[in-house]
């Protein structure tokens, strides 16, 4: 919560030093009515400091108002601080009759407050040390020139501002993950369904896992429980408490069979309560080849999965989402051809993934009003059975330099699939950052997963799992910038250009000759 | 069963006026999809390319063989088989195509209509042209027992048109369908149209004249939503799209006597449309856009038929209702108030 506090406190102690410094920078400006505020510099100054602080002050809000509907969610699990607080105080001072007993507890309840403030205070005081020394080192490196001192208050200000909104937003994120969210997953006994699963899982939600196959089910249940079992062992803290609502359990669906969707719906109710999020993920593909060589077996099994299956999940979680009180999210997967290009040698699944985009489309249009969300999620390429049955060695070249494992996909789709929020999102793992990665460095990646014969390199899914649990803790820098919404960034970048502006205009009247 | 409307069933008619560009189906609308997915289909269509010279020495031998053998000019008369062309637009082109010579063979799921439809044309043109069998486009053993019949009846199939295609005659939203009728939408249209391309082009890859396969596209198979009739804008999108790789499909296999492509009849005043007349934008829009279905027949079938009498190779999408056409017909609706109340009243 260091973000917050920095928040209220620090426009106040910018409104001075700005103030003087735009007196001082712009006092010769010929004409400040380019940047379209008042004639007066005085004035400019002050509406650019109330801007920023109605900018922070409504993002502060903004989280108030959030964190006070989040613990009503999550039924008032934890007491309000203030409440807390006014309790002890009134308990100390209007009840003097109280057993010793509860007044220790109080005593230690207050102690527990009150050094999480000094905490936070701590925290505060420390950074404002750091930038002041940061600061008052660049003065003395500018010596006094006034140009340079304008400078280094604007990157001041910039940094400051940019911290605190990258701050603010991590915040915002950390409420939003919290509270166990109810998750159904179609095909989830292998691939990315069961990955997807396993990353709920270890984020502390309940989740159904559903395959054709009953004892397939069985098996990932039991697998998926091992899992969590681990992460309990391993974690400490407020990720233990996470976990501890965490559960999974499985029912046998076939998903273009309708009664037994309605059945898994029903299910889902019975256990969890409610659906908060529920991915089609079931699809399957029988290899690469031409139409010809499809039996007729298999277009069947192909389009009534991916498309009758689709189709029939989304229906049956839209009609379990619209009896419930809180809102619910329906991710379909995209897989290729949901763009629109041609799909040769995978015709069948090709279009029925492309009919699913324009699925999307049209359900967004019935659902406009309605609280249930419909979303896409594009895993991109990932090394499951549906890519890999059937695949060539050349193919195989090709999968070393864009494909993923089902757990890296996994980790970076689910953060951004729990707090999904309105409709229509898109959620893909291959972003265009990411393709360039990949392109840049497909000269690196060539005996990634495969050999030049074709045999996997990689590691078998359980070696992956006991490698990837240490690695879990570790922080991803692109999975940190994804979870930023565009909108920051957009902010980020128009203030930089703002800042660069102030700093070349007010550069360029000091300038002799102009 | 005929698979009718285009493109424009929930026309944004309020944003015309800001639209300068008159493609309906130009993908200015899809612009905003083409960033990743495309580009990661972008990345599986070359490995699929990649793959194809692997695929190629294994299996194409055969297909050259069989594509380079004895090729002949194809020359009218065309023989054409329609699917679902008992009624609606499919009994419309199979007429159409009779007059102009050719033979037909229809079928449908229901023995009576087919047998009906059999003797009405008859009657009409005479006893040698039309053939008619019961074929359910969902069942692959009646696609397979249908390429049977026609190479017994007519020898060979130069214009195969897949014409079924299926609403469940109900409009509206996905949450109230029902399972029969989802199922029956997705089968009929994808699966269907599926097993029918694959068993027509098995069989045409075979004949020395070669062939031409059409798709019939519907509404939504530009990407536009279609909302109250969800799963069918689904299935037509899917249609579109499997055209499109079949096409590429073909090429890489050096396929170059069968070419798919895809037939657009726009909106037509069939049963299967205007079962969905209910409300207000529905009604307005079928009055200005739709055409009865043997107006609408008129337009293709000479279009049809040009395209194997000229010997063309490139694979084609024949649109009835053009953009500007339906912009034309829309905006004469606004200025001057014509086809109002053409086939419903309105309000």
């Amino acid at each position: 919560m260091a973000a917050v506090v920095k928040l209220h406190v620090f426009p106040d102690s910018l409104n001075r030093p700005k103030t003087r410094f735009f007196r001082r920078g712009f006092g010769s400006c010929p004409s400040p009515g380019v940047l379209g505020f008042g004639h007066d510099c005085d004035r400019f100054s002050v509406r650019e400091c109330r801007a920023f602080r109605t900018e922070d002050g409504g993002d502060a809000k903004e989280k108030k108002s959030r964190n006070l509907k989040k613990s009503e969610v999550n039924s008032k699990r934890e007491s309000g601080f203030w409440s807390s607080l006014q309790s002890i105080l009134l308990r100390n001072f209007m009840v003097g009759s109280k057993s010793d007993d509860e007044y220790r507890q109080a005593v230690v309840k207050v102690e527990g407050l009150l050094s999480s403030i000094a905490i936070q205070i701590g925290r505060y005081i420390v950074t404002m040390m750091s930038t002041g020394v940061i600061l008052s080192i660049g003065f003395q490196m500018s010596g006094g020139d006034s140009q340079m001192d304008a400078l280094i208050w604007y990157s001041w200000l910039g940094g400051v501002i940019i911290g605190t909104m990258i701050g603010a937003n991590m915040v915002l994120e950390e409420h939003c993950r919290a509270g166990p969210r109810n998750v159904v997953i179609t095909g989830s006994t292998r691939g990315l369904g069961k990955a997807l699963a396993r990353e709920f899982l270890l984020s502390g939600d309940r989740v159904i896992v559903t395959s054709r196959s009953l004892e397939s089910v069985q098996a990932t249940v039991k697998e998926l429980e091992e899992n969590l079992k681990e992460g309990i062992a391993n974690s400490v803290g407020s990720s233990l408490t996470k976990l501890s609502h965490a559960k999974v359990v499985g029912i046998a669906c076939d998903v273009c069979e309708p009664h037994d969707v309605q059945r898994l719906a029903a299910f889902a109710v019975k256990e969890l309560g409610y659906v908060d999020i529920w991915i089609n993920n079931a699809g399957t593909n029988k290899g690469f080849r031409p139409l010809l060589q499809f039996s007729d077996e298999d277009i069947k099994q192909i389009v009534s999965t991916n498309l009758v299956g689709s189709i029939l999940c989304t229906r049956e979680a839209m009609r379990v989402m619209r009896n419930q009180a809180n809102a619910g999210h329906i991710f379909n997967m995209d897989g290729a051809g949901s763009g629109g290009s041609s799909t040769p040698l995978t015709a069948v699944y090709g279009s029925t993934k492309c009919g699913l985009r324009q699925l999307q489309g049209s359900l967004l249009k019935e659902c406009k009003r309605s609280k249930v969300g419909v979303h896409t999620a594009s895993p991109g390429m990932v090394l499951t059975d549906l890519l890999l049955s059937g695949s060539t060695v050349q193919n195989r070249q090709m999968f070393n330099i864009i494909c993923e494992l089902p757990e890296t996909v996994a980790r970076t789709l689910v953060p951004r699939m729990r707090v999904v929020k309105g409709t229509g999102k898109a959620i893909n793992y291959l972003t265009p950052p990411r393709i360039l990665l990949a392109l840049v460095t497909a000269w690196l990646r060539r005996g990634r997963w495969f050999d030049d014969q074709g045999r996997a390199l990689y590691a078998a899914e359980a070696d992956r799992l006991r490698n990837w649990a240490e690695d879990r803790a570790r922080f991803s820098f692109t999975d940190a910038m994804e979870m930023y919404t565009e909108n920051t960034w957009l902010s980020v970048f128009s203030l930089s250009v703002v800042c660069a502006f102030i700093i070349l205009s007010s550069t360029g009247n000091n300038m002799p000759g102009t | 069963m005929a698979a009718t409307t285009t493109l424009s069933f929930h026309f944004p008619y309020r944003k015309l006026s800001s639209r300068s560009q008159f493609s309906l189906s130009s993908p200015s609308s899809r612009l905003k999809s083409y960033t990743v997915a495309s580009r990661y289909n972008l990345c599986i269509s070359t490995t699929a390319t990649l793959s194809l010279l692997a695929f190629r020495s294994p299996n194409s031998p055969t297909f050259l063989a069989k594509a380079t053998r004895n090729t002949q000019p194809m020359l009218p008369p065309f023989n054409v088989l329609i699917t679902g062309s008992t009624k609606g637009i499919g009994y419309a082109l199979a007429k159409e195509f009779l007059k102009a010579g050719d033979n037909v063979l229809i079928c449908s799921r229901s023995d009576e209509r087919v047998e009906a439809a059999v003797q009405s044309l008859r009657v009409e043109f005479g006893e040698q042209y039309v053939w008619g069998t019961k074929c359910d486009v969902r069942n692959a053993e009646d696609v397979k027992n249908l390429v049977s019949f026609a190479q017994e009846k007519l020898k060979y199939i130069d214009i195969w048109i897949n014409n079924a295609g299926s609403n469940a005659y109900s409009y509206k939203p996905l949450v109230e369908a029902s399972d029969e009728d989802l199922i029956e939408v997705v089968t009929t249209n994808t699966l269907g149209l599926m097993i029918c391309c694959r068993e027509a082009i098995k069989m045409m890859v075979d004949q020395p004249r070669g062939g031409h396969i059409f798709n019939i596209d519907g509404a939504g198979s530009d990407g536009r939503p279609t909302p109250r009739f969800a799963a069918y804008g689904a299935t037509k999108r899917s249609v579109v799209h499997l055209t499109k790789s079949l096409q590429a499909e073909l090429k890489m296999q050096d396929v170059k006597n069968v070419l798919v492509h895809n037939l657009s009849p726009g909106m037509v005043t069939t049963d299967l449309l205007m079962s969905g007349v209910n409300t207000k934008q529905a009604k307005f829009f079928i009055n200005v856009l739709a055409e009865p279905a043997e107006v609408v027949a008129e337009y293709l079938v000479p279009n049809i038929r040009s395209i194997p009498a000229n010997g063309s190779k490139k694979p084609t999408y024949i649109r009835f209702l053009t953009g500007l056409k339906a912009y034309s017909q829309i905006f004469s609706r606004l200025a001057f108030g014509a086809r109002r109340n053409r086939y419903i009243l309105e309000d």
